[in-house]
């Protein structure tokens, strides 16, 4: 290197090293606030005395060729509400929907081209003496071919549900029970999980697994989504639970990456867990690891047959003084779509 | 004899002397240093998650350890550690190094003054409707942020320090002709 090429390389480091300061600089008065969410959107505390934006249920819907959605707006402390709902095609930008003025959205007749689409609402009206509107975050339209193949269970005969855990210690570490509850369900039968953690250190990840049938992609076809339902409650006691949908392939089993929260003390709707997943939303927590680049689980038509069911996870840290209680289900549904 | 007398004076200051590439490590070192103690007011002194960049840590928090000090430090820590990088990377006979203080002194006082209530109304339009992600975590922060005199004060200190700093180095570092 001679003299002239290097002050010219030293000016590009200075350069180079000014920038990622001033960079680094904002980003870290930024970062040091916040209030601790990064969400693109409206975040609950933005802005207290204001409400925060609506909401749309169910955030992700899926049905068949002709089949209806129907979307609800919750206005989340607005005044005197007014809608207007807007749809955005796959890859498109949102655009209101003629005449979709009402708190509830009905998309009838669903077809192909509706796949992907995006459902949002704005939401006008009063908050504090003030006029405000707010955008609600957007719902996911999945449209399949064919009707799907459903599993359900609302009786949980003890031959219809196989039990299994991950527990440690395996020594003094935490129990488990699984049965049919005749009563007590919403409204009779249902499938009764009682868990117990001693105290410090353990784990007990609970597996139920219902066993009357399977799904088989090599001859009923690659799915497309699973559609899972189901309502639970927490038995007493102070364990938290958040049971969440499992699948069994081919001697591992997979929990979906996310659930409805925490089940509560009382049966009904607000305890309705629901969630539309595909193949990338589940985690490996039992059997061996997934050879490099495969599908863990396998939704194509090359997948072995799958089991659902359930999983709940709770875990004891170091100075957990122990705590015992459970967790009951219902009207237990999974519907795969194909496409 | 001058030049004897010079000369011996010269060999004196260059054994002194600091050489450019341990005046930069040592102002990064002590930004470094005075970030990360920045750092752990966040962890231990404030609610857990409240900042966007710096990791929950639970099992760090509800232990204060800077007490009222952990509310006026990071904003003189800020300043005065970037300041202080900012010049790390500048030639050593640079204005520009002073021109640093002063920048970062100004822009975390108008972080500052942007927490002022009088401006809270236009984050909140901000943050509602559709502004961008990277307008929406700036309105965030002003809005999550409370407005303080003091802390005006404490920035100027800490860009004050800087400069001070950079003086104190300035003294021992080589005289010639780096640029």
């Amino acid at each position: 290197m001679n003299d002239e090429q290097r002050p010219s390389r030293m000016a590009r480091w200075r350069a180079g090293a000014l920038a990622g300061i001033v960079v680094l600089g904002l980003a870290s008065i930024v970062g040091s606030g916040g209030g601790g969410c990064f969400a693109p959107g409206p975040c609950v505390g933005d802005f207290p005395n204001e409400p925060i934006a609506p909401v749309v249920t169910p955030t992700d819907v899926v049905v068949e060729v002709g089949g209806t959605a129907t979307f609800s707006a919750i206005a989340q402390g607005i005044g005197n509400p007014s809608y207007q709902w807007l749809r955005a095609p796959k890859g498109g930008t949102l655009a209101p929907i003629s005449g979709a003025t009402a708190s509830t959205y009905s998309l009838t007749g669903a077809n192909l081209t509706d796949d992907g689409s995006t459902i949002a609402v704005d939401v006008a009206g009063s908050f504090e003496g003030k006029a405000v509107q707010r955008r609600s975050a957007g719902s996911t339209l999945a449209v399949s071919s064919m009707l799907p193949v459903v599993f359900q269970d609302r009786e949980f005969a003890p031959a219809d549900w196989a039990a299994a855990a991950i527990v440690e210690p395996l020594v003094g570490g935490p129990t488990h029970d699984e049965q049919q509850a005749r009563t007590g369900g919403n409204p009779d039968a249902y499938r009764r999980v009682a868990l117990s953690m001693p105290g410090g250190v353990s784990t007990l990840t609970a597996f139920s697994t219902y066993q009357s049938a399977s799904y088989d992609p090599a001859s009923q076809g690659a799915i497309y989504l699973i559609d899972f339902a189901q309502d639970c409650i927490a038995l007493p006691g102070v364990l938290g639970v958040a049971p969440v949908l499992l699948v069994e392939q081919d001697g591992r089993r997979y929990a979906a990456a996310a659930g409805a929260g925490a089940c509560t003390a009382v049966w009904g709707r607000q305890t309705l867990i629901r969630g539309t997943f595909d193949a990338t939303q589940f985690i490996r927590i039992d059997g061996a690891a997934c050879a490099a680049g495969a599908s863990c689980p396998d939704f194509s038509a090359f997948g072995k047959p799958l089991k659902f069911g359930i999983v709940n996870f709770n875990q004891g840290v170091a100075g957990f003084a122990g705590a015992s209680g459970g967790f009951g289900i219902d009207n237990w549904v999974v519907r795969v779509w194909r496409r | 004899m001058p030049g004897h007398a010079h000369a011996g004076s010269l060999r004196e200051q260059n054994r002194q002397a600091m050489s450019p590439l341990h005046r930069c490590g040592l102002l990064a070192a002590i930004a470094v240093g005075a970030l990360s103690i920045g750092t752990l007011v966040y962890l231990f002194d404030r609610v857990p998650g409240h900042a966007l960049l710096i990791p929950r840590l639970d099992s760090f928090a509800g232990a204060p350890f800077f007490g009222a000090l952990g509310a006026w430090l990071p904003s003189f820590v800020h300043p005065f550690s970037f300041a202080l990088l900012t010049a790390a990377a500048l030639p050593a006979a640079s204005a520009w190094r002073y021109h640093g203080c002063a920048a970062w002194g100004a822009v975390n006082l108008a972080f500052e003054l942007g927490q002022h209530p009088a401006l809270k109304g236009w984050w909140l339009e901000s943050v509602a409707g559709d502004a961008l992600p990277i307008v929406r975590w700036f309105a965030r922060y002003f809005l999550h942020g409370t407005f303080d005199v003091v802390d005006l004060v404490v920035v100027i200190a800490g860009a004050a320090a800087a400069a001070a700093m950079l003086r104190w180095v300035g003294r021992h570092q080589e005289h010639p002709h780096e640029r």
